[in-house]
Order: C-alpha cells, then sequence, then structure tokens
C-alpha cells in the first residue's frame, strides 16, 4: 500500500508539534489574548456603563450626581407640574433677571451647582439645556451628563402625569418607540453590518489557519530534507505516506488548537458573564445606556436580528458544510505547500520558493474580502458568486457565505464539489511529483520542473 | 535469501549516474560498493532501496521485486539525518513504529543499542546537541532496530574518531556474524579489504572491477615485490626488467611479470652482497587494485 505508515506519520507530526516550544508560547499567547478579549466583552460595557445596576441604582437612586448640591432652574413659561426632587440636590427657583448672572456664576464658580433652563411649552416641544462649571475638576462633564438624564426623565414623568396618564401607564407612556425604514425582503441595519463584517472576519480567520498550517507542513518538509531524515524515512514508507501522515496530523494540530482557542473563549465568557453585560442585560440597563447615547436599539431584538442575519449558525448542516469546506481547503493549500517544501533543498530557499503559493492565496483572500466590503450597491455582486466557486478564494469566502444563507445548498454543494476536485487534482499531482523530488538536492524547483521530472519518471 | 541487482541504470538529465550495474549477493555477509567520489554509489544504494526510481533494471530480494517499505531494511545514510528539534528518544520509537515494531519491543532494543553504543546518556536529548559522532552512533542504532536481514551502510566510519571507528567495526562484525546480508559503501580500502568478501568498484557510473575480492587478488598473482636494503639496488632492478611503482620510507615497490624475474633479482642482490631487509613479494592491495582500474577507467 503506497501510504503505509501514514498513521506512524501523524501520530509523530501531531505528537511532536504539541511538544514544540513554539506550539506551546503561541498557543499560551493567543490564549491569553483570547480569554482577555472574550472577558472585555463582557466587562467593558459594564464597566463603561457604572458596574451593576449601571448608571443608576436598581432602587432608581441617584449615584453618579450625589455631588450636585444645588440646580438652578429658570423655566421661560410657567409648568403646569413640579419637577420631583432628586435626593441630595436642592432645587431653587431663579428669575430671567437673574439668570446671566447666575450662568457666569456657574461657569466661572468653584461650586458643583448646574443650571437648568427649561423653554417651549404649550403647543411648543419643551427644550431642556443644562449648563455647568467649567472646570471639569469641580464637576465632571461625565456626572454632569448622568445628572441631566435623570433630570430630564423626571420631567418628562412629571409632564405625562400632569396630562393625566395614571402612575401605572407611565412605564408604557415612556417606553421608547424605535423605528426602522427599510425594504420588505431586504436587510436591516444590523444586517447589514453583518453581512459586511462576517465576510471579512471569517475569512481573515480561515485564511490566517490555512496558511499558517500550510507553511508548517511546507517547512517540516523542507526540514525533513534539509537534515537528510528523508532518507531514513523512505526506506520504511513511501513519500506519499509521509506527506499524507504529516498533512493530517497538521490538521489535526489545527483542530486541537482551534479547539484549545475555543473551550478558553468561551470559558473566559461565561466567567465572566454575571460580572459583565449578560447581567447588564438582565437588569434592563442596556436600555437606559441605549437611551442616555440616544440611540433608538433599546428594543430591538439583537440576538433575532443576528439569528436572522447568520442563519447558518443555528444549522447542523450548513456548520457541517463549513468543516468540510474548511477541511478541503486546507488541504488545497497544503498539498501545494507540501510540493514547495519538497522542491527545496535548503531551508533557506523556502521562503522564497513559498511566494507564489503565498501570493496565490492572498489573491483568493483578497478576492473573499474586499468584494464584500464595498459591496454598497450590490455592483459586486457577481464577483462576490465568482468567489464562492473560484477554488482558490471559495475556502474563505464560502464559509461565510454558508453562515448568512447567501447560498443555497445546491450552489454550495456545488462550490464544495469544485473545491474537491481540485484538491483531487492538488493530490494527483502531489502524489505524482512527490515522489520523484523528494531526494532532489540543487536548486529550487518550479512547479513545471517538477511535472517535469515527474512525468520523465513515468 | 538473496539480493540480485540486475542491469540497473540512472540518468539525471544528460548525465548517466550509473550504468548498468549488476552484482548478486548470494549468501550472508559483506558486500563493498567502492568508487570514487560521484562514482554513483549512493544513486545505487537509492535505487537499492527504493528511494530513487530506475531507468532500467530491477533488484530482486529472494527473487522478488525489492520492496524495501515492506522489508525490514536497516538503512545508514551516508548525510547523516535526525530532526534537530527533537528528542532522541521519541525520534528513536517513531523509527521503530515506522518499521512495525511495537513500543515495548523497542524500547528492549532501544535500551541495547543505546547501552552498547554508549549513547544512553543522551536519550532525553535533543539531535542538535549531540556531536556529530553520537548523532552517527544514534543513527546507526535506528538501522539496526528491528534486527534488519538487509543492512546498508553508506560510509560507516567517515568522521569518527579511532575509539568510535572500533567500535563501530565491533557492531559491524557482530552484524556478519548474525548471517545478515550488509552492503557497505567507503572510501577507506583497508576497512573494506578487512570486512568484505565481495565487491564492485565504480567509476563515474561504470563498474570497473566486481566479484570476490580474494579470487581477484589470487588471479592477479603475487605480482608486487617489496625491497628494502641499505645500499642502492635500483641499477639491478633496472637490469631484471622490474618496473618501479614506488618509492616509499618502507620500501620500493615493483610490479613483477613473472615468478623468475624476483628470483633472479635477489640472486644479483646477494651476489652484490647487498643484505635485503624487507624482500616480500605480494598480492595487489585492494588500494593499488582500485587506482589502477579507476586511473584504467578515466583513460578510456
Amino acid at each position: 500500500m503506497r501510504i503505509k505508515g501514514w498513521k506512524q506519520i501523524l501520530s509523530f507530526t501531531y505528537l511532536q508539534t504539541l511538544k514544540s516550544k513554539a506550539f506551546k508560547t503561541g498557543t499560551i499567547v493567543i490564549c491569553v489574548l483570547i480569554a482577555l478579549v472574550c472577558a472585555a466583552i463582557n466587562v467593558l460595557p459594564a464597566v463603561f456603563s457604572g458596574g451593576d445596576g449601571g448608571i443608576f441604582g436598581d432602587d432608581g437612586e441617584q449615584t453618579e450626581a450625589q455631588n450636585i448640591s444645588t440646580l438652578y432652574v429658570y423655566t421661560e413659561n410657567e409648568l403646569d407640574f413640579q419637577l420631583s426632587p432628586i435626593k441630595n440636590t436642592a432645587f431653587e427657583n431663579i428669575t430671567k433677571e437673574q439668570l446671566e448672572t447666575k450662568l457666569n456664576e456657574i461657569t466661572s464658580g468653584d461650586k458643583a451647582e448646574m443650571l437648568l433652563t427649561v423653554t417651549g411649552g404649550g403647543d411648543k416641544n419643551y427644550s431642556l439645556n443644562f449648563y455647568r462649571p467649567e472646570n471639569e475638576e469641580i464637576l465632571s462633564r461625565y456626572t454632569a451628563e448622568e445628572f441631566s438624564y435623570e433630570v430630564t426623565d423626571n420631567f418628562t414623568k412629571a409632564l405625562y402625569l400632569s396630562i393625566g396618564v395614571s402612575e401605572e401607564d407611565l412605564p408604557l407612556a415612556m417606553a421608547d418607540v424605535n423605528s426602522n425604514v427599510t425594504v420588505y425582503g431586504g436587510e436591516s441595519e444590523i444586517q447589514m453590518v453583518v453581512g459586511q463584517l462576517l465576510p471579512m472576519v471569517v475569512s481573515i480567520i480561515f485564511y490566517m489557519f490555512i496558511m499558517l498550517y500550510s507553511q508548517q507542513i511546507a517547512q517540516s518538509i523542507a526540514t525533513e530534507k534539509s537534515s537528510r531524515v528523508i532518507e531514513l524515512l523512505i526506506t520504511s514508507c513511501r513519500p506519499l505516506a509521509i506527506i499524507v501522515g504529516k498533512i493530517a496530523g497538521t490538521l489535526l494540530v489545527c483542530i486541537t488548537q482551534t479547539a484549545i482557542f475555543g473551550a478558553v473563549g468561551t470559558a473566559a465568557f461565561l466567567l465572566t458573564a454575571p460580572f459583565g453585560v449578560m447581567n447588564v442585560v438582565n437588569s434592563g440597563v442596556v436600555d437606559e445606556i441605549t437611551g442616555i447615547a440616544g440611540e433608538a436599539a433599546a428594543n430591538t431584538d439583537v440576538m433575532g436580528e443576528i439569528s436572522t442575519s447568520v442563519p447558518g449558525l443555528f444549522d447542523p448542516l450548513a456548520i457541517f458544510a463549513i468543516i468540510i469546506t474548511v477541511i478541503l481547503g486546507f488541504l488545497f493549500f497544503a498539498l501545494l505547500a507540501g510540493l514547495v517544501g519538497a522542491g527545496v533543498s535548503r531551508l533557506e530557499d523556502l521562503a522564497s520558493s513559498l511566494q507564489p503559493l503565498i501570493l496565490l492565496a492572498v489573491a483568493g483572500f483578497m478576492l473573499s474580502y474586499i468584494p464584500p466590503a464595498v459591496n454598497f450597491e450590490g455592483d459586486m455582486d457577481a464577483v462576490i458568486t465568482f468567489s464562492y466557486f473560484f477554488p482558490i478564494s471559495s475556502p474563505f469566502a464560502l464559509p461565510s457565505a454558508i453562515l448568512m444563507g447567501k447560498i443555497d445548498g445546491l450552489q454550495t454543494l456545488l462550490a464544495i464539489v469544485f473545491l474537491a476536485a481540485m484538491v483531487f487534482l492538488a493530490a494527483l499531482l502531489t502524489a505524482k511529483v512527490y515522489e520523484v523530488i523528494i531526494l532532489y538536492t540543487g536548486k529550487p524547483l518550479k512547479l513545471t520542473q517538477m511535472i517535469k521530472m515527474a512525468k520523465k519518471s513515468n | 535469501m538473496s539480493l540480485e541487482v540486475k542491469h540497473i541504470s540512472k540518468k539525471f538529465g544528460e548525465y548517466t549516474a550509473v550504468d548498468d550495474l549488476s552484482f548478486e549477493i548470494a549468501k550472508p555477509g559483506m558486500f563493498a560498493l567502492l568508487g570514487t567520489n560521484g562514482a554513483g554509489k549512493t544513486t545505487s544504494i537509492r535505487m537499492i532501496l527504493g528511494m530513487l526510481s530506475k531507468d532500467t533494471g530491477e533488484v530482486l530480494w529472494n527473487g522478488e521485486p525489492m520492496k524495501p517499505a515492506q522489508e525490514n531494511v536497516g538503512y545508514l545514510a551516508e548525510d547523516r539525518g535526525l530532526y534537530p528539534k527533537y528528542n532522541i528518544l521519541d525520534q528513536m520509537y517513531f523509527f521503530a513504529s515506522l518499521k512495525g515494531i511495537k513500543k515495548p519491543e523497542a524500547k528492549a532494543q532501544i535500551d541495547y543499542w543505546f547501552g552498547r553504543l554508549g549513547i544512553d546518556e543522551y536519550r532525553l536529548k535533543n539531535a542538535e546537541q549531540l556531536s556529530k559522532g553520537n548523532q552517527q552512533k544514534v543513527q546507526l542504532a535506528a538501522a539496526l532496530i528491528g534486527d534488519p536481514k538487509l543492512l546498508v551502510l553508506d560510509e560507516p566510519l567517515s568522521g569518527l574518531d579511532p575509539v568510535n571507528a572500533d567500535l563501530f567495526k565491533s557492531v559491524i562484525r557482530e552484524e556478519t556474524a548474525k548471517e545478515k546480508f550488509i552492503i557497505m559503501s567507503s572510501h577507506q580500502m583497508n576497512i573494506i579489504e578487512e570486512f568484505c568478501d565481495d565487491l564492485v568498484i565504480m567509476n563515474r557510473g561504470k563498474t570497473v572491477l566486481s566479484g570476490n575480492l580474494n579470487a581477484i587478488k589470487r588471479q592477479r598473482g603475487r605480482e608486487n615485490l617489496l625491497v628494502k636494503a641499505e645500499a642502492d639496488f635500483m641499477d639491478l632492478a633496472a637490469e631484471c626488467d622490474l618496473q618501479l611503482k614506488e618509492n616509499t620510507p618502507n620500501g620500493v615497490c615493483f610490479h613483477v611479470e613473472n615468478e623468475e624475474q624476483p628470483k633472479i633479482f635477489l640472486q644479483k642482490m646477494l651476489a652484490k652482497g647487498i643484505s635485503p631487509i624487507k624482500f616480500e613479494l605480494r598480492e595487489p592491495t585492494l588500494n593499488e587494485l582500485f587506482i589502477e582500474k579507476v586511473g584504467e577507467s578515466n583513460e578510456n
């Protein structure tokens, strides 16, 4: 059997790579980065929103704004209602004549005081303007803004109560109403953002993995050649068994490393969830944050949008298709990298010999990366579709397309078949060429020279 | 058991590396492959071991086409090779597993060979941490693991100090005694003379001499006369038509045409009162045969 011994090569490649310092160091460093990023996703929004309960405590008490001693209030027209007081802050009404003097005092003063002017009313919109001291050491912009949000909230509540809204109906009356203009059957804003970001992220990740491990295979084969270990190996097994075992071993390393990264990321996310955004979501503070930011996304069903945007995420068949695509893509580039490694006799020649392969991969990656990023008007649709079926780019483009449901089942199958056919051709080429060139020493071989040598040997 | 190499040839482009090489090792023992640098020895070994495809000819092991990956073959390559960054013991287990040896058996054999070759203390080191000589010992152990019936040693003693060369020789002797088929390539003629029964001498890919070393020597006869004396005897040698081969501090070596020439020469020396310190009639050495045959081949 031409590949007898491949399992031993696989096992040796796998275990030795896992034992290597480079693998250990690289994995640890990346794991730490992943853990930090995943923890940051949870913790940072919560930290910036003021910790548990957000900027306001669960009981609605003022927290950050406690050090504002007085709020001077000037109303252009008399209000039909009273502003409800805020703990630790005195409300003091001022007249039009006092306004300018007070404004100057507050602006250049050394007390944590603020001034509110209320304009409008009647048939006009109300407008609330808050003024704070210039010196941020006395009163920070952040604290002043936090305080203004609460006063505005109280103002709105008082306004609703004054026009006859009952206390029970108040939450309903004050609920945010979000609007979104879209085309029926078209993409929402979140879908559009996901549609542009996901292909980029997915193609970058797969590009990095595929190229990293393909180059590792090339380097490993070149090392075996340059250290002459290959001569010892091929007395016990055929060259084809060596490359098959090596590719399978490296694929297993890739899967192991991905699993480690995934596990670390998930663990970091879950462990920090009680301190982070998940808790904030539960407490309903996201509404406040988004409201404060003036964004109208508080009631948006983000997860629902994501599941609509990324339907493949919840489809086992789609996940299976993605795994097959990535494995085929890895095999395609790994086989070519194996040939490159076999074509060089010295490690110093490897980098220059790998350049054409890297350029090929970069071209495929760009084809999957750039068109979705600039496809605002849909004029890149044809190029994007082409990238799904072109075997050089499909390993990078297809996974995100499947995830986002941009390609139907039949097209997916067709794209995978194209890619599999290319892998088959690459395997045939490798099988023919590898055995002939593996003991070659001299200048690095070009692909045409390899093929010529293989033909001649037959 | 037998190994038959039948008319194998190999060309690299226009360059003929091996041209119609044939020999047979019909019984266990040591077979030598000799040749100058670039004579085609390593290419021949690679073809025998199936690493390189043959342009013509065949290699038969027990009458069947040789399939080294399926046979138990031990190979010590001329260009020593180990994974520089990997632990020696892991590499040995790996090489053993490729030969189909299970771990407990591999462990026993590794323990034996590492002890025998005096490299036990290096088993947990990386190859790059070992000296060249010790790497060579690890390679020999890797070649011997699995107790192969066919052992191919390409320049096994090159680069070794005398102590380790002696150790290698004793191991090779032990393996020869185990009725193994051993092919050895070397530039060191004294080693080949010490170990080998049969040989092939190659030059520029062609076979210039092959057969049993003792038979070749017997066939050539005692054609070398080594003489050493205190007085000058060169005129007498010229009178007897002795052809000067070389003049060394160890004596003067002449080529003799027949058995009468040395007798007449000795009589004349004694008649002139010249007492030889050394007067030795001997068969050609392998070194002499080698230089002669390679020289003839180059002239052609």
